[in-house]
């Protein structure tokens, strides 16, 4: 990968990738969690999902718990792959001094 | 569109510190549950252990039976995106500090119901800090003030140790459940 992945580099982008990727088949995470884990405001994380989302990196679900509305958010296999080979670009970052 | 050595290094502990509190979250969320049933259940069963001794037999073991199979319930329920099922990790886990708690006491000896009242939460709090090292600080805490509220119970209450542990005991239990629901 001579030049990042645009979508992913992007900070908040990244903690969300990254966030998503750290548990269990990579989600779903509930929107609450993910804003507290990310420490993002909700405009914000949400436009994130968004543009994540049309990429097709995650997955956005919305349901109801009793009366309750939730959105879990969850990483696609294609943002498993994204997020992959973005962090295999950090990496070669630092052992080569720049990306391959 | 290029990164320095720095910047990818800092971007890389980022996403390592992320997913440090992403794990930490989950695992905090899996555990609650089990938090606030064995804390009810400890108030069930150390609260009739000091209002009504000669029933604290039958309802300690009714009591852990039913705590049992809701564990495994809950358990069950928990594997995100899949279908519910079995995990026989949890049943030999299970066994294994029964049979490991028999076998010790069985071991020792003569001991009272005070000292076994103390040393199953003695072990409890021991296996709290344990998974901490690995889940996450905040269930290292949970497993030092369940060990200093035992110990403290023990020694300076005896005489109704075991409606401190219902009461103390249980409610950080509890306490400690809805804490971990919130991380």
């Amino acid at each position: 990968m001579e030049q990042p992945d645009a979508t992913i580099h992007q900070p908040v982008r990244l903690k969300i990738m990254a966030a998503l990727k750290g548990i269990p088949d990579c989600g779903p995470l509930e929107f609450v969690k993910l804003k507290s884990v990310v420490g993002a405001t909700e405009g914000n994380l949400g436009a994130h999902i968004t543009t994540l989302e049309n990429a097709g990196y995650v997955a956005v679900e919305k349901d109801f718990v009793g009366k309750r509305p939730r959105t879990r958010v969850a990483l696609t296999k294609v943002g498993q792959r994204a997020f992959e080979d973005y962090v295999a670009y950090l990496r070669d970052i630092l052992d080569t001094g720049s990306a391959a | 569109m290029s990164l320095s050595r720095d910047e990818a290094a800092e971007a890389l502990r980022d996403v390592e510190r992320t997913q440090r509190r992403s794990q930490s979250a989950f695992s905090y969320r899996g555990a609650a549950p089990f938090f606030m049933l064995w804390g009810a259940i400890w108030i069930v069963g150390y609260g009739t252990s000091e209002l009504s001794p000669p029933n604290a037999g039958w309802v300690w073991l009714t009591a852990s039976v039913v705590g049992t199979a809701a564990s495994v319930a809950i358990g069950m329920r928990m594997k995100p995106g899949k279908r519910a099922s079995f995990d026989w990790r949890i049943a030999i886990t299970w066994l294994a500090s029964v049979g490991f708690l028999s076998s010790i006491l069985t071991v020792i000896g003569h001991v009272t119901g005070d000292q076994v009242g103390a040393i199953i939460p003695l072990l409890i709090a021991w296996a709290y800090v344990v998974m901490g090292a690995w889940m996450g600080w905040r269930l290292i805490l949970a497993g030092l003030v369940v060990a200093a509220l035992t110990l403290y119970g023990f020694f300076h209450w005896h005489a109704h140790f075991a409606g401190w542990m219902a009461v103390v005991g249980g409610v950080t239990l509890i306490g400690t459940g809805l804490w971990l629901r919130r991380a």
